[in-house]
């Protein structure tokens, strides 16, 4: 159970940060004034 | 932060099984990510501390959309973004908290407005080396969103000023002010010569 939960857990977080990186235009980039480096798959 | 960033990726990776191109997509978005949690908790402290989380949090309210609509000048290092980027939240949105009379705040509402539309024209969107936008169907799209940004931006200042509530109008057009001054030449210019300097003073230390 602690182990599915677990798993759930990290699959939401994994969604979220690719849904972070491949949202289009900086649009996640709203409060930094940083551009971290673009991974080569993603250019 | 960039090491964090790719430690929590190469873990997240291992657990779900996934591939090297996967696990730099988790960095980039991890690197975001923690960036601006940071960035937002150490902006609504020191709003905090300044007993200025109102204005503050309209400012932001306003400096988001436009900024991730219209892009702008970017520093070369998270340290140098934290402590430029908190100084603009926080000074703005202190600024905002003063005393101003209707009239000068409408003469400045309306500046603003031409100063955004005119940045619409000229500037926007403002793309970087790193992630350049050539596509014209983006550029007019973001062009148009930006468009009806600087529309729904305007009427709620107008409305907030109508009523009285002149900081938080004030707010709102520093945040159109911070986020305008990003998109224009004299924000590339600006974070470039604190750049220069910064490396100046680095390459200086390393020398010394």
């Amino acid at each position: 159970m602690l182990r599915k939960m677990q798993l759930m857990a990290l699959s939401a977080m994994a969604i979220m940060a690719t849904f972070i990186a491949t949202a289009n235009a900086s649009s996640f980039k709203w409060f930094i004034i940083y551009e971290p480096d673009m991974p080569d798959c993603m250019k | 932060m960039h090491s964090l960033a790719i430690n929590l990726a190469k873990k997240l990776g291992n657990s779900l099984h996934s591939g090297r191109e996967q696990i730099d997509i988790y960095t980039y978005g991890l690197e975001v990510l923690l960036m601006t949690l940071i960035t937002l908790a150490v902006v609504f402290c020191l709003a905090q501390l300044l007993s200025s989380t109102a204005t503050t949090l309209i400012f932001l309210a306003v400096f988001a959309p436009f900024r991730s609509i219209g892009g702008g000048s970017h520093l070369s290092t998270y340290p140098r973004c934290l402590l430029f980027g908190t100084c603009l939240m926080v000074g703005l949105g202190y600024w905002a908290g003063i005393s101003i009379q209707p009239y000068t705040l409408l003469g400045l509402l309306s500046l603003t407005t031409i100063l955004a539309l005119y940045s619409i024209v000229k500037w926007i969107p403002a793309d970087t080396v790193k992630r350049p936008i050539t596509d014209e169907r983006i550029k007019s799209r973001q062009k148009l969103y930006m468009l009806l940004a600087v529309c729904s931006w305007f009427t709620i200042a107008a409305i907030l000023t109508r009523y009285g509530l002149l900081n938080y109008a004030l707010a709102m057009v520093m945040g159109a002010l911070g986020s305008i001054f990003l998109i224009a030449p004299w924000g590339y210019w600006l974070l470039e010569a604190i750049d220069k300097t910064l490396n100046n003073m680095k390459g200086g230390e390393a020398n010394a």
